[in-house]
Formats: C-alpha cells, structure tokens, sequence
C-alpha cells in the first residue's frame, strides 16, 4: 500500500517508503551480520537486491509497484543510512588517517574491520561534499555506491546516457579521491603495510 | 579543490552519442568548458596525451586545466577507490536493459575492453569491399546495425549487421558460412533474408540482411539518404513498441504473434533454427496500412555462440546474449537449441506482447551470480502473463495500451493465453509445444473462441516444481508427499472420468473449461496453501514435515473450498490418501468420512464418483480394527465400480484390489482366495497393476498354511517394479519391506538380513535418516538379528527403528506405536527387562489413550504388557494387567479374550493361584472353541499352550488333561 501511496504522489510516503525500505534492508544486513561465520562483508548489490526481491517478487503479500527508479534511489538512501548508522555505532574512538579509503571498493565493505568502517564514513562525507560541486556525479556515486548498481541502471534513472554516467562516476571517483586526499594529509604519505594505493 | 569558482554548467554540457567518442572531443570548446567534460575527455585519452590536450583545450583558463589534472593525478594515485568487483558474472552484462522494458538492452559499453580504437575504425562512410555504411539502424545484443550501400551485383541498401568486437572473426564467418546454404533456402515474407557475410578490413565480422525498411514498397534509397531520417511510415519497428505505439488490442497482438509463428515454422521446416527470439529481432512494417512482421537476425545466434557456456564464457556475457530471452537449455549448452528452443523464444516475445514485460525481471537476473542465474531459470516458474499484471505499477497504462481497462486485460489473458505461454515457457522441451505451428494452431484456437490445446499447469507438475524449488530446504519427507501429490491430479482426472462415464460423451466445450477452471483452482490450493503458506524463509531453520504440509493444507480446506463442494471432495480425497500414506489412519479416516457424505449428498450413494472415496475410505480403516466396516465399504466401492465401469478400468482394478487388502483380515480365508482367482489375469499384465495384484497375492497367502509361496510372489513383484519403474524406485522399498517379512516368516533369516542390508543404501538415498522407511529397514533389520538369536544386536536395532519412529511420526502413530510394542518385546528376549517394562508400559498407555476404537491394539499392548510383567517378576502387576485385559476384551466380544485368558492363567500361576489359573486356561479353550469352532487347528495350540504353562508352573497334575484332550484330538479330530 505503502509503495502504491508514493507512485500515487501522496505526500509523505515517501519518507514512510524510506523508512520501510530502511527496516528491510536493517534486518537483512543484521541477518547478515550476525548469521554468517565468517567475514561480515554487506555486499551492497546483494542486499539492496535481496530487498528488491523481497519487495516486488514476492507477489502475493507484499505491496507491488513497478518504479524501479525511485525504488532504487529509495534504496541507495535506504543503504546509505544502514552502513552509515552501523558505522557510526561501531566506530572506534579515533578515526582512520591510514588511507584504507582508498581500498574500499564496490564489491563490499567489511563491517568487520574498524578501517573500513572509517573509510565508510569518510566516503560518505566526500560524497556529500561532491553533491554540493556536482549532484547528479554524487547521485551517480550514490546509486552504484549504495545500491549497486551498473552504470546503465544509474543511467536509466537518471534519464541521461550511459555515456554521461560514465563521465560523470569517473569524474566522481578522481573527485572523490582527491577531495579525501585533501581532507586526510596524512593519506599522501606511502601506505605503511599492504599496498593500499 | 574548488570547482564552485568555475562557472561548471550541466546544462551546457556536450552531449554525446554513446559509442561515438572520438567525435565528441573537438566539439568541446572554451564557451561551454567545465572541469567535468574536460576530466572525462582527458581520461579517456592515452595517459600520455592527457596533459597536452588539457593544457591545449584549457589554454585559456589555467585554473581548470590544473583542476583537471589534479583530478587525473587522483584517479591514477587512487585507481582501486571504489573499483568495481572484477570478474563478476553478470556484473558488466549490458545491463540497460535492467530497467528497460521492451528495449533493445545492449547499449555498446564504452568501457568495455579496451575497443574504443576498434570500435571507431568502422563508421558511417567507411566503405569495404562492396559495401559503404550510410547510417546506424539500431544498436543489437551481438552488434552494431547499419544501413549500407551495396555496389554489386545489384545496387540496393541493405541491413549491415558489424558484430561487436572482440569474437573469433574467422570462426565466426566459418560457422556462419557454414549454415548459409541453409539460410539461402528461406524465403518467406516474414523473414529477412540473410545475403552475405564477411569481415572487415579491421577484422570484424559482419552479416548483410535484407534491409526491413524496404518492405514497405518505397525502395527510393536516394529519397531515404536525402532525408536523413526516413519516413516514420517507412520505419522498421521492433514488434513490441510497434504494438504499444499503434495501441493494439490483444486480439491483434495475437494475430501479429501467430505471423511471427508461422515464419518461424518455415525457417524450421528449412533446417533454421533462430536461437535468440526478443522482441528487437521481430520488426514490422506496415505495408498499405496492414502490420507485418518479420524476424531478422536468422543465423546469427548460431554463429556466435556455439558452445556451452562455461565459466570461461563469463567474461564474454556481453556476447552471449540477454538472459531474460534465454531458454533454460540454452543456458547449459548453447549449441543444444531446436525447435523447441524457439518456442521459448516465442512464450517470452508472447509474454512481453501480452503483458508489457518479460517474463523474468531483468534487473533481477542481473544481480545474480551465473550459478543462480541458471538455477533461476532453470526451477523458477514466473508468474502467468496474467498475475504478472498484478505486479506492474503501470499495469494500468499497460492496459490502456491494448485499449481495455486492467481489469479487462487481466480476464482476457486469465486462462488460456496464460496457459499458452506457460506451455511454451515450459522448463522441459518436451513439456512445450513441439512446434511453431502448434503454437500458431492454438493462437489461432484462441482467436476463433475455440478450446485451446494447452492446459493448465498440472497439480503434481506445480508439486515438483516446487519441490525442486526448495530442495535444500525441504526435507526427504517431502519427496514422498510429491508422489502422493501425482495422486491429487490423478484423483481429479478420476472423478471427471467417472463423471464424464455416466453422462456419456457430452463432454461440451463449457464442460472442458469448467473442469480445466476446476483444476486450476485446485493447482492453486496446493501452491498457494498447500506449500505457499510454508515459506522456507520462515521455517528455515527447522525442516518442514509432510504432517504440517498435511495440517495446513486440511485446515484452509474450508475456507477455500466451502463454497464448491464438487472441488473439495477431491482435494479432500488427496489429502485424506495423504494423512494414510503417513500413518495417520485416524485423521484420515475421518477426512474420508466426511468426504463420502459429501459425496453421497452430492452425487447420490450409488455414483461412481464415489467409488475412489470408498477405496480411500476402506484403506484408512486398516489397523484400526473395523475389519468387517473395511469389508463393507470396499464391497460397496467394487459393486459401484461394476457397475459404471469397463472390467479393466483402473478405478474397477482398484476397487477389486481394495476389497482383496479388506478380506486379508477375514479369518476364513475362503473369500480371499477366491479373489485371488480373479487378481491372477492381472499378474501379466505390464503396469504397475500387476506389481500391485502381486503384492495383495502375496499378502493374502500369508493366512494360508503353506507360507513357502509368498517370497517367490514378492521376488516376482520385486523383479517386474525394478522392471516397469527402474532400481530407484520407491516401492521397491515396500516390496523388500513385504520380502524380508515372507523370509521371516519361513525363518530364513539370514537371507532376511543380507536383503535389509542391501537395501539400505538405497533407503538412505531415497528416504530421509528420520523416515518411516528408515525405522522400516532398522525394524527388519533387528527382526532378522532376534531370528538368529542375536538379541543385543537385534534390541539395539529395535531402538534405532523407535527413535527415528517417534520423530517422524509422533509417540501416537500407528506405526510408532507398533514399533514400541516390538521394542520392548526385543528387549525382554534380550533379557534386557528393565527396558523391556519401561517401553511396554508406555506401549499400553498411549494405546488405551486412543479409545474404543483402538480395541485390537489396546489388547494387544496389555497383553505385552502382562508378559513382560511376568517375565521380570512382578507378578501383581501383571496379574492386574490381565484381569483388566480379560474384562475389556470380553466387554467387546473380541477375539482377543482367548489370549487374554491365558495370560490370565499364567498370572495367577505366577501369584500362586492355582485353580483359579487352571479354570482360566479351560475358559481360554472354550473362548477358542467358541472363536474359531471346534474343529480349528488353533484348538490345539491353545491346549498344547495351556499344558506347557501349568506343568511348568510344577502343576503336571492340572497340565495332564489338557495334554490328553489334545492327543485325543490328534488321534480322532476330523483334521
């Protein structure tokens, strides 16, 4: 119903959308998180799927609509306030400095490890940072980032050519990477054990 | 780093064609120069050629050439932030088509190894050999296409398809060459022709096809080319937005769909096979108004993807295709396609014509491994075009695009059209349409308002479906439930059939779709209640048992069925077999019960649609001890049967073998054989018939004297199921069980245990560790083990068989509760007689706990009882036990107060009563007199038995009349 009120335009449902998506992709990630033995990797395109599954496929319960764009840039949101809630619960005392930034990759993040919990939340706020120069390469960021998905996906979405996306994560990944260059000095001196660069 | 200070204009940005980079780079000029287009042109660049062409294209603002290469410096410095997963299956597979639906998906990635310099060499103007390239048409899952001059033999534009690079060139052309002559063979008007192929300069292979656009009739290239763009008119169209642009209802959907099958079957009649049927290979034009179809693309497939697609392959997706086209075969190997490949080709061009969308959600298959993709494919049956409506948010304007109301879409596909896709996308080959036609054939059906060939989805097939759906989570228990299920269509089909018997061949087409509607409804109950409602996601850490499958599904019986009594008989009737089949006599027999009243009121007492109801009804009876109510009810099942059906009917069959298993339990035996007489025609015969008749043959001997016959008639029985059915069949389970019983009962044991342990690994493969058959060959197992007198051995294996009795079927099933009676008895010949107590106690109070119904079975546990009192000495008790026992089974008239009294007699041996214990000995005497007439053989045994007890309780005074009437009877009994 939920999801019929906002493809209706009712107002308000769509923070009410967010919100459900939120607790589904909350208890997906915490199933996850606690239930396997080994690494806590939240794979992004996994879960923001999985919800997606859970949403539209099942298809006698669950409310049913066909907008996946909206579904989707719910769902990067939804993501977004999961890892970043989670992290900021989890965060040690003093924060990153040792470029593990840098590795954090789309594939996931392991929740397991206090660096890249740090790394998370620095992304998190370069990409903000980014929204102010550029809002459509932040919405990029945050579409592949936070819902994984490809760039021809983003491109749908956003009603612009795969092309433009490209250019637009690319400039976004050099953005990115220089902005938290700049935000952590420390990060130009070489990585002092694995190669993290 | 400040790009705010720069004027960065979005609007302004240069747009550019995807696929066409390198034309893009001089259109950027200082006017509309931003950081943004500037990094992303430079990136693309050589890194060596990076900084000039910055610090040439932003001469004149120095402040953004050194953002810019500021911003470069970051991207190779930091190249794995945010770096995509390498390697994933599906992760690059061109996934616009993710969110689009009814387009084209393959977008030419122009990240895609490395082929930008490739890919420019070839464009609008190049020219090779004999053809210049004019203009891109469209862009395909393999390739670009384009609209291309021809020079020679004849002048004329024609359809170019330059494939993507990055395939085999010179195997492709090989390949594609290969199949030519056969491509050459087809001429049909809903067919472009395939005209050439070859490579270019730059090594690409590519296929000229007759152009489509020319169809029309206005084959003025110069007129095209001068235009630029063609007359919309004139325009080739993929078949789905054709039909959504031009608001074609379903019935002309259909009509269009039926050209596209009846080109297809041309191409298949000339040895073509198409392999990658989508909406964007079916174009049409109009010509004078009227919509044609035509595929384009024949051969291409074949060409590219000749192989299995092996984890190799992953890497190349973007060349293998849309998986969302892709029939599950396909997917193992790619070069298994036939006929049948394109009539799944066809149920998802019928599926997105239809109902907007394909049948499995792109962005869903794209999110998957290759593994899950295939398993999707292969087990995952998607919702009927018709349910699938109810997903969509824009269902509404789906349905404003066929010109009707939702609602109206959603009846009009409801039914056969559904049914007609759902047969073409039939995971299986075989279970679709053999052919284009066929599926053209029905179309047409559908358009004439006649019944269509395709059915429903079967109940047991849903069954299965489901099962292998969920197989890592539902348990082997299930598997039998499965083929219980193959009951719940075969019992339908019955009913219709004894129905349809009586009303003689007025089967009307009405008839045919109320009955198809029927079972429908019935399908649905078993996916949606039946299994639906027990979601693994819920139930996953536990295993799901067939009992709660059974529970669930009776339980919502009511409130599915109330109001159609004529379905409900039938789901009743399953679900009834289904409680049997587990042991649950009593929930069984009641279901039965009142499923034959509904059948009565409902059909009236003497239709033949009861007679299934009946043999159901008399099969639940079993154990319960209403002998003489099985035997009535079987003779009313076969009496009903003979009389509305042919002798060698299989309901008649039935009924016979049912009232066969109701007389094993007559004490004279003289009905049963002659029912024998009339089961012997059935012993040749090759079905399963026979195994059955062979198997009742064998059951109803065991009452005869010569016990020798029965293990040849199971060997028998044994070598036709493994004949008719194959090794792994699950009643060759029943059929060893019934073996090692025969063997048993001629004390071979030893043959009993080497059978058992034979056995086993098949039980182990085909039953789950906690099933009945389990407890089953642990019983025979620990039977053969007492046998040969190793009694330790023997009660171990009796626990085993408990054990997993109790958690498969609950302290209360029948055959848990036969297994504690056996359990205590092993263990008190083991000697073992603290157990042996223990487990006959409990026997004998959950057996008195079930009622006046339960009569045989109470008796017989406190007979156990008694004895294993006796036998560890506490003779109070036991004498207890018998005085009740004695009271309960003459209150009832049984037969079990012969026995009873003995034990009688030997518990008040026990307790020292002496006359009292010889009094009930002669009473037991005259019980059996009074129970099987004087002449009975059994007579003896009683005698022999009471002298045996009084002469060893060191009464040989008492004991020597009995021994006397017994030789006495010996020497002049008419035996």
């Amino acid at each position: 119903m939920l999801l019929r009120d906002v493809a209706a335009g009712k107002t308000g449902a769509d923070s009410e959308l967010l919100d459900a998506v939120y607790a589904q992709l909350h208890s997906l990630a915490r199933q996850k998180m606690t239930g396997e033995r080994t690494g806590h990797t939240l794979g992004a395109t996994g879960l923001v799927h999985e919800v997606y599954a859970k949403i539209f496929a099942a298809e006698s319960e669950a409310p049913q609509f066909n907008d996946r764009a909206h579904f989707f840039r719910t769902a990067a949101q939804a993501m977004r306030r999961v890892l970043i809630d989670y992290a900021r619960s989890r965060r040690g005392a003093k924060r990153g400095g040792d470029g593990s930034w840098k590795r954090v990759s789309l594939e996931g993040i392991d929740l397991a490890k206090p660096e890249d919990l740090d790394a998370l939340l620095s992304i998190d706020e370069a990409i903000c940072r980014l929204e102010a120069e550029d809002e459509r390469a932040a919405s990029v960021v945050r579409l592949r980032f936070y819902a994984g998905l490809e760039l021809e996906a983003v491109a749908e979405m956003l009603g612009v050519t795969v092309r433009s996306v490209s250019r637009d994560w690319a400039f976004a990944r050099a953005w990115l990477a220089k902005d938290l260059t700049d935000h952590n000095p420390s990060d130009d001196e070489p990585p002092k054990s694995s190669g993290g660069g | 780093m400040r790009i705010g200070s720069f004027p960065v204009s979005l609007d302004e940005r240069v747009r550019c064609t995807d696929g066409q980079l390198q034309s893009c780079v001089p259109a950027m000029s200082a006017s509309n120069l931003n950081i943004k287009d500037l990094f992303a042109d430079a990136i693309e660049l050589p890194e060596a050629q990076r900084e000039t062409f910055v610090r040439d294209t932003a001469a004149k603002h120095p402040e953004i050439a050194a953002a810019v290469l500021g911003l470069l410096r970051a991207a190779i410095v930091n190249a794995d932030l945010l770096a995509e997963p390498r390697g994933t299956a599906l992760g690059k597979l061109n996934a616009s088509a993710a969110l689009a639906t009814g387009r084209e998906p393959d977008q030419l990635d122009p990240r895609m190894e490395g082929a930008d310099s490739l890919w420019s060499l070839e464009g609008p103007g190049t020219v090779f050999g004999k053809y210049t390239l004019l203009e891109v048409l469209g862009e395909g899952g393999f390739g670009v296409v384009y609209r291309a001059q021809q020079s020679e033999p004849v002048k004329r534009q024609v359809a170019l398809k330059l494939l993507k690079p990055g395939m085999d060139t010179r195997s492709v052309v090989s390949r594609f060459r290969a199949e030519q002559e056969a491509l050459a063979l087809m001429d049909h008007p809903g067919i472009a022709k395939v005209l050439d192929a070859g490579s270019t300069p730059s090594g690409r292979p590519f296929v000229v096809m007759e152009l489509v656009a020319q169809a029309a009739g206005k084959n003025d290239a110069a007129s095209e080319l001068a235009d630029g763009a063609s007359p919309a008119g004139t325009k080739a169209e993929v078949i789905t937005s054709y039909c959504n642009r031009k608001q074609l209802p379903v019935r002309q959907r259909i009509e269009l769909a039926i050209e596209v099958c009846r080109a297809l079957q041309h191409a298949h009649g000339k040895g073509v096979i198409h392999r990658d049927i989508k909406p964007s290979n079916v174009l049409v034009t109009e010509v004078d108004g009227v919509a044609r179809a035509k595929m384009i693309d024949f051969g291409i497939a074949k060409a590219v993807r000749p192989g299995t697609l092996s984890r190799v392959h992953t890497e190349q997706w973007q060349l293998i295709g849309t998986p969302e086209y892709m029939a599950p075969e396909q997917l193992d190997n790619a070069a298994t396609a036939d006929v049948r490949t394109d009539v799944y080709g066809l149920g998802t061009l019928l599926y997105e014509m239809l109902c907007g969308t394909t049948p499995f959600d792109p962005v869903m298959l794209r999110s998957l491994s290759l593994e899950r993709l295939h398993e999707v494919v292969r087990t995952n049956d998607p919702p009927r075009p018709s349910a699938r409506l109810s997903g969509l948010l824009d269902a509404d304007s789906i349905a404003i695009q066929r010109r009707v109301t939702l609602g109206t879409l959603k009846s009009q596909l409801r039914g056969e059209l559904d049914w007609i896709v759902q047969r073409c996308l039939a995971k299986e080959p075989q279970r679709r349409y053999q052919t284009a036609a066929a599926v053209a054939d029905d179309l047409q059906r559908w358009i004439d308002h006649r019944p269509v060939e395709a059915g429903p989805l079967t109940a047991s097939y849903a069954a299965s479906k489901w099962l292998r759906r969920h197989r890592g989570l539902a348990i082997a228990a299930l598997a039998v439930l499965a083929t219980l299920l193959a009951g719940l269509a075969g019992t339908g089909v019955a009913l219709y059939h004894a129905g349809r018997e009586r009303a003689s061949a007025v089967a009307s087409a009405s008839e045919a779709k109320r009955q198809a509607g029927r079972a429908e409804k019935v399908t649905r109950f078993l996916v949606d209640d039946m299994f639906g409602s027990l979601r693994p996601e819920v139930t996953r850490s536990r295993e799901i048992t067939v009992r709660e499958i059974a529970e669930n599904a009776t339980n919502r019986i009511p409130q599915q069925f109330g109001d159609d009594d004529q379905t409900r008989i039938i789901v009743q009737t399953t679900l009834a077999d289904v409680w049997l089949k587990i042991g649950e006599n009593q929930r069984s027999r009641d279901l039965y019960a009142d499923t034959l009243a509904l059948a009565e009121k409902l059909f009236g007492s003497d239709a033949p649609q009861l007679v299934e109801v009946l043999i159901g009804y008399a099969a639940s009876l079993e154990f319960t001890g209403q002998h003489s109510t099985q035997q009535n009810l079987a003779r009313r099942a076969l009496r009903i049967a003979e009389a509305n059906f042919a002798a060698n009917s299989p309901v008649r069959i039935r009924a016979l073998l049912a009232l066969a298993n109701a007389e094993r339990y007559m004490t004279d035996l003289a009905d049963a054989r002659a029912l024998l007489d009339r089961l012997s025609p059935l012993e040749n015969d090759q079905s399963e018939l026979a195994v059955s008749a062979l198997i009742l043959k064998s059951d109803l001997l065991r009452g005869s004297t010569d016990l020798s016959q029965r293990a040849p008639i199971l060997e028998q029985a044994l070598a036709k199921n493994v004949q008719l059915l194959g090794l792994d069949h699950p009643r060759n389970h029943e059929i060893r069980i019934k073996l090692a019983y025969a063997y048993l009962d001629q004390s071979r044991f030893q043959e009993a245990e080497r059978l058992m342990l034979e056995h086993k690994a098949l039980a182990d493969r085909l039953f789950a560790p906690d099933s009945v058959q389990a407890s089953e060959v642990q019983r025979l197992l620990a039977k053969s083990l007492a046998g040969q007198h190793r009694d330790a051995e023997a009660a171990a294996a009796y626990m085993r068989c408990l054990d997993i009795a109790i958690i498969a079927l609950g302290e209360t099933n029948i055959v848990a509760r036969t297994t504690l009676g056996t359990t205590a008895e092993a263990f008190a010949d083991a000697g073992m007689l603290t157990e042996a107590v223990a487990l006959a106690e409990r026997a004998q109070a959950i057996e008195s706990s079930l009622g006046p119904t339960n009569l045989d079975n109470t008796l017989t546990a406190s007979r156990r009882y008694g004895r294993v009192l006796l036998l560890a000495g506490q003779n109070a008790p036991a004498l207890q036990v018998a005085q009740d026992g004695v009271a309960l089974a003459e209150a009832n008239n049984s037969a079990f107060r012969i026995g009873m009294r003995r034990l009688l007699g030997d518990a008040l041996l026990a307790n020292g009563r002496a006359a009292e214990g010889d009094l009930a000995f002669t009473q037991a005497v005259l019980a059996a007199v009074d129970y099987v007439g004087e002449n009975s053989p059994r007579i003896n045994e009683v005698l022999t038995n009471a002298f045996q007890s009084l002469s060893r309780a060191g009464y040989p005074d008492r004991a020597a009349k009995y021994a006397t009437l017994a030789s006495f009877r010996a020497a002049t009994g008419p035996r």
